[in-house]
């Protein structure tokens, strides 16, 4: 009989709560926690993990350029209306935490003004009873000036907010702390600035369990297997017991999946790629399970069909 | 590296004090220092401050984790007797420091680790004193892990001491004890042991205001080495820099601009 070979770890990963219910002040009608493993993914026999990684379906204000026919196909007029997109990802397409991109607000786009942009905000919290994230538009100047609003919008609601990053953090945490929110802590795939973005938000007493840590990610094909080892890295870092590394992760699988050429390209210009539909979703699903198993918490996807598979992936991995 | 904190002996002013007091507070407060400082054991050592040995000892013991009651201890005395009653006590994780390779003393030591579920620091020296040739020490150093694993402890229980000697007294020991610790850690067993040492002897004897240079720099050779811990004085700040610094050079923790201040928040 040979010795099974289990690897026990001393540390595990921050449990994080996204969403505030009523009974916590908030209006959302669940709260749902992530992170919390003692165990590198799926490795149930060896640590635990009490809370499932989660799928996040993401909304836009301002829908991509990137999105094709498939997109266009599966999301359907609702992709003009936030509120009605958010509130169709709850109910019928099964999302468990929705991310809010405020993609209207960029100098780049629409450029809108910060009362619009709440009052889209506000639409989705009353459409929707999960848990939001909020992302900005990316544009730093714009967000510095609209996501600290934002917070005050949300109040009560234990939001999360994206992003700070190492030159640009400041303004965003401290609108956080103040809030009772989360933070997205953000690093240009280098895990050396991961961590500290990590330490600079905990110098301005942002609480550990408040930080999820977005470390950049690409879909399959674009960069993959080195983001992958980012994650990896940092979730071994975190149960050897590296206290600023010990946040839950979250990917962006469907932005990065959506323009990535092999999943868009149309079936009548590569046919020998196959049919788009099965290619859209298999590039999102492939790309979400790939990072699931590097030991992220929180897959933030676009297509139904893909989240459909995916938690249905993760449900089959979590059985013991 | 764990860092056990030297501060808790009887030997220093502020602690006899307390224990000819009975001052639970000041106990707490060494203990309480040492932590923040950074230290991941509290070594517990009545020294000369109480001809009850046993029963301060014991007091200690109860007096540090009734205020931290998760922070290991290291029981601190050459003799069993003293060791067995800070074991009795002891709810916290718990390192018997230490044995020697002593047949009678290493059997009896063990049987208290199996007992009390210790680990255990064995120093590499027996009857014969401490041995001035690496392999020497390396082979007290088998013969005490061997028979730990015997007894049923697993080798990372066991803690082995390659036996710092002040450089001011025998210079060429110092490269002696950091050969032994490399082959100790290489190739006795796999798993390995560890290593833990009483760093501060390196410097005894020599000047004052020298001493913390010759600790921390030796400090910095032997985690290059391998050493896993070291009995240490965690108020000397330059000397935790530099070993936060030698794990960040050794791959042991990640880097980033911030490093000492990210250690400090992990520790």
């Amino acid at each position: 009989m040979v010795e099974r070979m289990l690897e026990k770890w001393s540390s595990s990963v921050n449990v994080v709560t996204l969403g505030a219910t009523k009974s916590e002040g908030g209006t959302r009608s669940k709260s749902v926690k992530v992170g919390g493993e003692s165990t590198l993914p799926f490795l149930l026999e060896e640590g635990g993990m009490p809370c499932k990684p989660v799928v996040a379906m993401e909304v836009q204000d301002l829908p991509s350029d990137n999105f094709n026919d498939v997109y266009r196909k599966a999301l359907g007029s609702v992709m003009n209306d936030p509120a009605a997109w958010a509130q169709k990802c709850e109910k019928e397409w099964g999302a468990e935490v929705i991310l809010l991109r405020l993609t209207s607000a960029h100098p780049d786009t629409k450029n809108a003004p910060v009362d619009k942009v709440l009052k889209t905000i506000e639409s989705v919290r009353k459409a929707t009873g999960l848990p939001l994230i909020i992302a900005g538009c990316g544009n730093a100047e714009k967000d510095n000036v609209m996501l600290p609003e934002c917070t005050e919008a949300l109040k009560k609601e234990r939001a999360t907010f994206a992003s700070a990053t190492q030159e640009n953090y400041k303004r965003l945490a401290a609108a956080c702390i103040a809030g009772g929110h989360n933070i997205i802590s953000e690093s240009p795939l280098d895990i050396n600035i991961c961590k500290q973005v990590n330490v600079l938000l905990g110098e301005i007493d942002m609480p550990s369990d408040r930080i999820i840590i977005y470390s950049t990610n690409g879909a399959l094909g674009y960069g993959f297997e080195y983001a992958y080892s980012i994650i990896e890295r940092t979730r071994i870092a975190a149960l050897g017991g590296d206290k600023t590394m010990s946040m839950p992760v979250i990917v962006y699988v469907g932005t990065e999946c959506i323009r990535a050429k092999e999943a868009k390209a149309p079936e009548a210009e590569f046919p020998a790629w196959g049919a788009d539909f099965e290619r859209a979703v298999a590039w999102e699903v492939t790309t979400a399970v790939g990072y699931l198993n590097a030991g992220a918490d929180i897959c933030v996807m676009f297509h139904p069909e893909a989240v459909r598979v995916v938690k249905s992936y993760v449900d089959r991995m979590m059985v013991k | 590296m764990l860092i056990i904190g030297e501060r808790l002996n009887g030997m220093f002013k502020r602690v006899k004090s307390a224990i000819e007091q009975k001052n639970k507070k000041e106990i707490q407060a060494v203990a309480e220092e040492e932590i923040k400082a950074g230290a991941g054991m509290i070594d517990i050592n009545v020294g000369t401050a109480a001809a009850d040995q046993e029963g301060t000892m014991k007091w200690l013991v109860e007096t540090v984790q009734e205020k931290f009651p998760k922070i290991p201890l290291a029981i601190d005395s050459s003799k069993p007797e003293v060791v067995l009653a800070g074991l009795k006590v002891c709810r916290n994780p718990v390192l018997i420091n230490s044995t020697t390779a002593e047949d009678a003393k290493l059997e009896k030591l063990l049987g208290f680790a199996v007992e009390y579920k210790a680990d255990i620091l064995g120093l590499t020296l027996d009857e014969n004193g401490i041995p001035s040739q690496k392999d020497e020490r390396v082979a007290l150093a088998a013969k005490i892990l061997m028979t730990a694993m015997e007894m049923g402890l697993s080798p990372s229980q066991v803690y082995i001491d390659p036996v710092v000697l002040p450089v001011k007294f025998g210079q060429d020991q110092c490269l002696t004890m950091i050969s032994a610790i490399r082959d100790i850690k290489t190739a006795l067993n796999d798993p390995p042991p560890k290593t833990a040492i009483g760093l501060s002897n390196i410097s005894n004897g020599a000047p004052k205001e020298m001493r913390p240079l010759i600790n921390r720099t030796y400090l910095v050779m032997c985690l290059a080495a391998g050493l896993d811990g070291a009995i240490v004085d965690p108020y000397d700040t330059d000397l935790v820099d530099a070993m936060i610094t030698s794990e960040l050079l050794l791959n042991k923790q990640i880097y980033s601009d911030s490093f000492l201040k990210a250690y400090r928040t992990s520790h």
